[in-house]
């Protein structure tokens, strides 16, 4: 791919295992991979702001201590999604670069299964909160 | 694969789409942020508001600067003038904003496990 930039600035950029691998992708295909991490890391905050929704929430209606320990692993699943937002945009930038598949985001069926795992749990505490 | 030169005048108006989703993100972190400010400032223990409230605020900076850089001011000038498509890197705002998201989540987790 021709260069009409001048000297190429590659070298600057960061981080060098990424960038000094293949060539220049197509602009769009960068600023869609950009925009796809920034939804995983909203996707972490809104894991982040119900943890901390539920554990106010369990304050108020007085859910019990289990509650608690919930939001607590949601804090943590959203902190690791927010890291994995990051991993993933790096993967498959240097896929768009070496003009190789993108790779499958990992942390999706983490991410289902912590959820559904999570909302099964919350529905056995409240149940039992519930009819003792 | 189209040249580098196929971000001129912002064709699907992908910059500005980035532009917004940088916005939307950081405005989203500072809200949760503030979320656990207030809830940490319920449970009336001075540490854990004076914790939170430092990470929040120091997420929020975080998160602001990466938005500052990130709204890809001179990628859309570049763009608009149907010039060279500035070779920059979201590489470190990213890492700034998943900071800012861990650092919410930790002050999050003090909350909840107080």
């Amino acid at each position: 791919m021709s260069d009409h930039n001048g000297p190429a600035p590659a070298g600057r950029r960061r981080p060098h295992g990424l960038y000094s691998h293949g060539s220049e992708p197509d602009p769009r295909f960068s600023l869609a991979n950009e925009r796809t991490a920034l939804a995983w890391v909203r996707t972490a905050l809104a894991i982040v702001a119900a943890g901390v929704g539920l554990t106010s929430l369990a304050r108020i209606a007085d859910l019990g201590q289990a509650v608690d320990y919930v939001a607590a692993v949601m804090c943590l699943l959203g902190g690791w999604v927010a890291i994995s937002a990051v991993l993933g945009w790096r993967r498959k930038e240097l896929a768009l670069r070496t003009g190789r598949p993108l790779p499958a985001p990992v942390a999706l069926p983490w991410l289902a299964a912590g959820v559904t795992v999570i909302g099964v749990v919350l529905a056995v505490v409240v149940t039992i909160r519930i009819t003792t | 694969m189209t040249g580098p030169e196929s971000l001129a005048g912002d064709p699907g108006l992908q910059v500005e789409r980035t532009a917004l989703a940088w916005q939307r993100t950081g405005v989203s972190a500072s809200a949760v942020g503030a979320l656990a400010v207030f809830v940490a400032a319920h449970s009336r223990t001075v540490w854990l508001v004076a914790v939170t409230g430092l990470l929040a605020a120091a997420s929020a900076v975080a998160a602001f600067a990466a938005v500052r850089s990130g709204t890809g001011i001179s990628q859309r000038r570049a763009g608009a003038a149907g010039g060279a498509v500035p070779k920059d890197s979201p590489w470190q705002r990213l890492v700034a904003t998943a900071a800012a998201t861990v650092l919410v989540a930790l002050s999050s987790l003090l909350v909840s496990l107080r």
